[in-house]
């Protein structure tokens, strides 16, 4: 059987989808976390439970609502849980209320009644079940509290389930059964459609112009429009706001309590006038200093002690054990540990990056920064929206492309989608990582500020110029959904923390495996056979083609060059290639670096790899949401332009300086 | 009066809709927010940032230029 799970944004619905199903998942809490389709199996392992996206209505709005209805109208499925906040009744049963009309078996899981206590509201789940005709069962999502019950009540083919009808008055009525014998025969839920249809949805629009005849349908709309002398939408509307207050009525009760929440007390503070900016700011600079100096390096240190140490002595004791010819053994230690190893010492700070944007995201201060953070936004053209999706790209640039789709304007989504490769993902951390570590030893958490700076300002400058030629504004609109705090649970915080981190150490074992493996054969065969000297490999013959073109921004060798092809497969294996083609019989890495670059080009190097072009998996993102060869084209050219432009200017003009 | 001339907490009923955007205005019904919903504003972000509104216990932020077509009248009490 196939359960549709359905709700508002923010109502724990994926709280809810991890409890029934057990499967590791993706938490967030700002309007727009659950954009892809997802499919877990419930616990009885025959049915299966689809996540939706949370809606305020069937009606889209935007590219992600359109989702819910288009599932509604062409997907086969055989129950609805429709999750409902305890504390937002009525905004809830806007939803609810066209769900039921939709004719399916429902359940309704009724959460968040933990809060609503504390907010002094009691829902009365029997009378509430009484009005609508379907199950209703008390749930908190987030610590699995009556999910045994709902699952009682999934699994039941309820007999008592009583068919839903709101009575829209002569008029309205009088339509929809005109409209309803122009519906197309094989579609069973016809009502429903003819409802919808006069309250211009969008998704079923198209749907039934496919399918029946559009001018009679819009005759029969436009009449009752003339008849009810407003639109059939608002008094459909009216309708079912009337029931709704009658619902609410009867099954709430309401008890006084103080006014002033701990979210208020926290909002004082986190949107204040003057401290709100300064406060982001401050925890963004915790946030770095955690991820590098304060725990990351220390840890990633260790880390390296134990891969260059133990790890490559017990091998090499191995391989010496099992007789391996200095082909397999140079193809492990310098190739594949090398490789591999160079980039898996960076895990303990991309996991602890990961871990803050998850804290960010799921305590619901996200959306707060988006509100903090409009009035800069608007200034240059885009949206307080548009800066989320910036700050997950600092965890990674993929799902940031992704997340833009929540900004409803398509001109600013597209911006939103161009610009978010400009912040500087955790992937292209292990680069600064390497680097600061070589020359900027005093001050590296500073370094690497300055370059996510750097990121952000020329996102910020690029938005206006593209806002000002390329994208002529259209009307601009803002509202943001500010979700009471919450204190994050441990356990989903770690899974959505695993969940982001995981592709990166996944990656490793894949694409970077493979890729050190294969670079390193570049590095070992050369046009005079194999095991030829490192500068007549074939890696060198292609990276000195280029690396003419790189003198002047500031490294001409052919090792950078090299690294910097690689490196579009994905940012981290930059590391991997230098790793393998600087291997050296003793010395670290960082040391022959020092040899090979200057402080001053070594900032260069570290400018360009933030911006010369996205990696593969984000232009594949860029392409698919934006739908357009085009813009694919334009986010890797501009970025590429840009990268040489500001690095030429770092280094031209650092060098003047130097003298 | 529209929203722009409430104080801070001052409590009020909105009044009318229809001026607003109209894409902003279905949203705002979409989420339960019509004529005659309580309404106040908690607070204000600098520089002409957009304003934070608490409506019927869901608190949500729009900008300025919005919040001066949401028409309003004062309650009296409170
Ligand atoms: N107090 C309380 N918090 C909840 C409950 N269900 C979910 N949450 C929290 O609400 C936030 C949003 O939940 P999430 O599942 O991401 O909601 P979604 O946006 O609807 O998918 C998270 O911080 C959850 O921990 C509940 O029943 N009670």
């Amino acid at each position: 059987m196939q359960i549709a799970l359905l709700g508002n944004p923010n109502t724990g619905k994926t709280s809810l989808f991890n409890s029934l199903t057990g499967s590791y998942q993706y938490v967030g809490n700002w309007s727009g976390v659950t954009v892809e389709k997802k499919v877990g199996s419930l616990r009885n392992g025959r049915d299966d439970l689809i996540d939706l996206p949370g809606i305020y209505s069937l009606n889209p709005l935007s590219k992600d609502e359109a989702v819910v209805s288009n599932f509604l109208l062409h997907e086969s499925f055989e129950e609805m849980l429709n999750i409902v906040d305890a504390s937002q009744l009525r905004r809830n049963l806007n939803l609810t209320i066209p769900l039921l009309e939709f004719g399916k078996p429902m359940v309704i899981g009724l959460n968040m009644t933990d809060v609503a206590k504390l907010r002094g509201i009691r829902v009365q789940e029997d009378y509430l079940s009484e009005e609508l005709g379907v199950p209703v069962v008390p749930i908190i999502a987030r610590s699995g509290t009556g999910i045994e019950f709902l699952e009682d009540e999934l699994y039941e083919e309820n007999a008592w389930r009583k068919p839903f009808k709101l009575d829209y008055g002569m008029a309205v009525e009088n339509a929809i059964a005109a409209l309803v014998k122009l519906m197309p025969k094989s579609f069973s839920a016809k009502r429903w459609l003819a409802i919808q249809f006069l309250e211009e949805n969008r998704a079923v629009e198209n749907f039934i112009y496919s399918v029946a005849n559009e001018s009679l349908l819009c005759k029969i709309r436009s009449e009752l429009e003339e008849k009810l002398s407003k639109p059939p939408a608002i008094d459909i509307q009216d309708t079912r706001n009337k029931y709704i207050e009658h619902v609410i009525e009867r099954v709430t009760i309401r008890e006084k309590i103080s006014r002033v929440t701990l979210t208020d007390k926290i909002d004082a503070l986190a949107t204040h006038k003057y401290l709100g900016l300064p406060i982001f700011l401050l925890l963004m600079y915790v946030m770095f200093m955690l991820t590098f100096n304060w725990l990351g390096f220390p840890l990633s240190d260790q880390l390296d002690r134990l891969f260059s140490g133990p790890l490559t002595s017990g091998l090499e004791e191995l391989l010496g054990m099992i007789g391996a010819s200095s082909f397999i053994h140079a193809l492990v230690l310098d190739g594949i540990v090398a490789g591999v190893g160079g980039v898996l010492v960076f895990v303990p700070q991309i996991f602890i990056l990961f871990f803050f944007i998850s804290l960010l995201e799921d305590s619901g201060y996200m959306a707060r920064v988006a509100t903090v953070m409009d009035r800069v936004m608007q200034a240059i053209g885009l949206n307080g929206k548009s800066f989320i999706p910036m700050i997950i790209g600092f965890g990674c640039n993929v799902p940031g492309v992704m997340a833009a789709r929540t900004v409803e304007q398509p001109k600013e989504r597209l911006m939103t989608i161009l610009l978010t490769p400009l912040m500087s993902c955790s992937a292209r951390l292990p680069v600064y990582a390497l680097f600061v570590g070589a020359f900027f030893t005093q001050n590296q958490a500073f370094v690497v500020l300055s370059i996510y700076l750097l990121g952000i300002i020329l996102a910020l400058l690029l938005a206006k110029l593209f806002s000002k030629t390329i994208f002529k504004q259209e009307e601009s609109f803002f509202v943001m959904e500010l979700p009471p705090y919450r204190l994050p649970q441990w356990t989903s915080l770690w899974r959505s923390t695993w969940d982001k981190g995981k592709g990166f150490v996944r990656k490793a074992g894949t694409f970077i495996f493979a890729g050190s493996v294969f670079i390193w054969l570049l590095t070992y065969a050369g046009p005079g056979g194999l095991d030829v000297p490192m500068d007549e490999s074939f890696l060198a013959l292609i990276g000195s083609s280029i690396a003419p073109l790189l003198a002047p921004i500031g490294f001409d060798n052919w090792q950078s060059s090299a690294a910097l092809l690689t490196g579009f497969l994905a940012k981290e294996v930059v590391v991997s290639t230098m790793s393998i083609i600087y291997t050296v019989p003793d010395g670290t890495l960082q040391e022959v670096l020092a040899t090979s670059f200057t402080p001053l080009a070594a900032y260069s190097f570290m400018v360009f790899i933030l911006l010369y072009i996205p990696c593969l998996a984000t232009i594949a993102a860029i392409n698919k949401e934006t739908g357009s060869r085009k813009w694919t084209l334009f986010s890797m050219a501009y970025a590429l332009i840009i990268a040489y432009a500001v690095s030429f200017s770092i280094y031209q003009i650092g060098q003047w300086f130097i003298g | 009066m529209n929203l722009m001339d409430l104080e801070l907490g001052e409590h009020a009923v909105i009044k009318d809709m229809s001026r607003m955007n109209k894409w902003l205005q279905q949203r705002l019904i979409q989420m339960g927010i019509r004529n005659n919903s309580k309404i106040y504003v908690k607070n204000r972000l600098p520089f002409g940032g957009p304003c934070m509104l608490d409506c019927e216990g869901q608190c949500l932020s729009i900008r300025n230029k919005d919040a001066r077509c949401l028409e309003v009248e004062r309650l009296s009490c409170k």
